[in-house]
């Protein structure tokens, strides 16, 4: 992990000087948005089955014949 | 015999190789420390060192590139691509260039490569990571295609595919990694283009692939329940394929059922309902049906991918509407 790009980019943004504690409020921020939409994933109601062949087309179905 | 996972099984056929043919040597991503992302090449980096069991870059181009190469230099390549969804990023390496060399140098150049890849739905990882995609190689010419459906099939399948001297894409079907089943003790190698018989019985033939095997024959014993007896045709090897063996048993039954997990059209069930239309249309009692999945992208949520695929009571929903 010693290459991985969100830690590089942390150190290479303080290293120009931004400050720790912004970098770490842009961090918790961040977290929190993802926390926020994986709950919400988590409680929406479970995918439905009648929606398999919705939105293939732009006319929201999926028919490929006549 | 011992028992081996699927998985396993990958990994002991491309040891078998290894250890027979200094010139096969095997690259991909994250398959050397790591053992590949489904672990179906645990062990090989020990077994053999670094300079016959290599990752690569990120980069499927230049993994097929680059055993394209060497294949026409010398050396047995077998390459992983993580996902067959990632073929799309290297399909002009091997759909114009390692299908086409052969034929464009007059069979001066031979390309022994293997290309395996996970292949296939029903394990939530979403429509770019669960297509099925053999149909996609078996409509360019140059290619042999195999999806094998149980662990003694991966190991032997896998080998016969090393030893062929043309390019072969290795269809592993991601939900079959962790099936059990017996594998022959010693040197195992099978034949391409060797469909099986894995039950017979006299109403119908049903025909299926890789992990469509299994839930075919699940369906088949509940079918019997039910006073149908149907014969279910594992095809193995998409090209070269089985007509022989496909063929003989729709005439024996006189029915045809295909279960794919492709999407609807174009899927490999088409092309031998045609060629069973064509050449055995006298012995068929009714019309061919495929069992397939709906022409969409493969969804991610359990339900809804689960409902997708062909399932075993869709099989036996569709054999016993079609047999009244």
């Amino acid at each position: 992990m010693s290459r991985d790009p969100v830690r590089t980019y942390r150190e290479r943004l303080a290293s120009t000087g931004i400050d720790e504690a912004l970098l770490s409020k842009i961090e918790q921020e961040a977290r929190q948005k993802v926390d926020l939409a994986t709950d919400e994933a988590r409680k929406a109601p479970p995918a439905r089955i009648e929606d398999i062949e919705s939105q293939v087309w732009s006319d929201g179905g999926s028919a490929w014949r006549n | 015999m011992a028992e081996l996972t699927f998985r396993e099984a990958v990994a002991a056929g491309i040891a078998q190789e290894m250890e027979r043919d200094p010139t096969v040597y095997f690259i991909g991503e994250d398959v050397a420390a790591a053992g590949g992302v489904f672990k179906a090449t645990v062990g090989l980096l020990d077994r053999f060192g670094a300079d016959r069991v290599r990752d690569t870059p990120i980069s499927e181009q230049a993994i097929v590139g680059a055993a394209m190469g060497a294949a026409m230099t010398g050396l047995r390549p077998v390459v992983e691509i993580m996902f067959s969804d990632f073929l799309a990023t290297c399909w002009d390496m091997i759909a114009n260039q390692v299908a086409k060399t052969r034929y464009m140098t007059d069979g001066q150049v031979s390309l022994p490569l293997v290309i395996r890849t996970a292949n296939g739905g029903g394990s939530r990882f979403g429509a770019q990571h669960s297509q099925s995609l053999e149909n996609w190689a078996m409509a360019v010419p140059g290619l042999k295609v195999v999806a094998p459906s149980t662990p003694a099939d991966a190991k032997g399948l896998l080998a016969a595919a090393i030893r062929d001297p043309d390019p072969v894409l290795f269809f592993e079907q991601k939900s079959l990694y962790g099936v059990k089943g017996e594998v022959p003790d010693g040197e195992h190698v099978d034949s391409l283009g060797t469909a099986r018989v894995l039950r017979e019985g006299k109403d119908c033939t049903i025909v299926a692939l890789a992990a469509m095997v299994p839930r075919a024959l699940a369906a088949a014993a509940e079918l019997e329940r039910a006073g149908i007896h149907a014969t279910v045709v594992d095809v193995r090897c998409l090209v070269p394929l089985d007509t022989r063996m496909i063929l003989g048993a729709v005439s024996k039954t006189g029915r045809l059922f295909t279960v794919e997990e492709n999407p609807r059209l174009c899927g490999w069930g088409a092309e031998i309902a045609s060629i069973a239309a064509e050449e055995c249309f006298d012995d068929l009692d009714g019309p061919i049906i495929r069992i397939t999945t709906p022409h969409v992208p493969l969804p991610a949520a359990q339900p809804m991918e689960d409902e997708a695929m062909p399932t075993v009571a869709r099989i036996v929903r569709t054999v016993k509407g079609a047999m009244r």
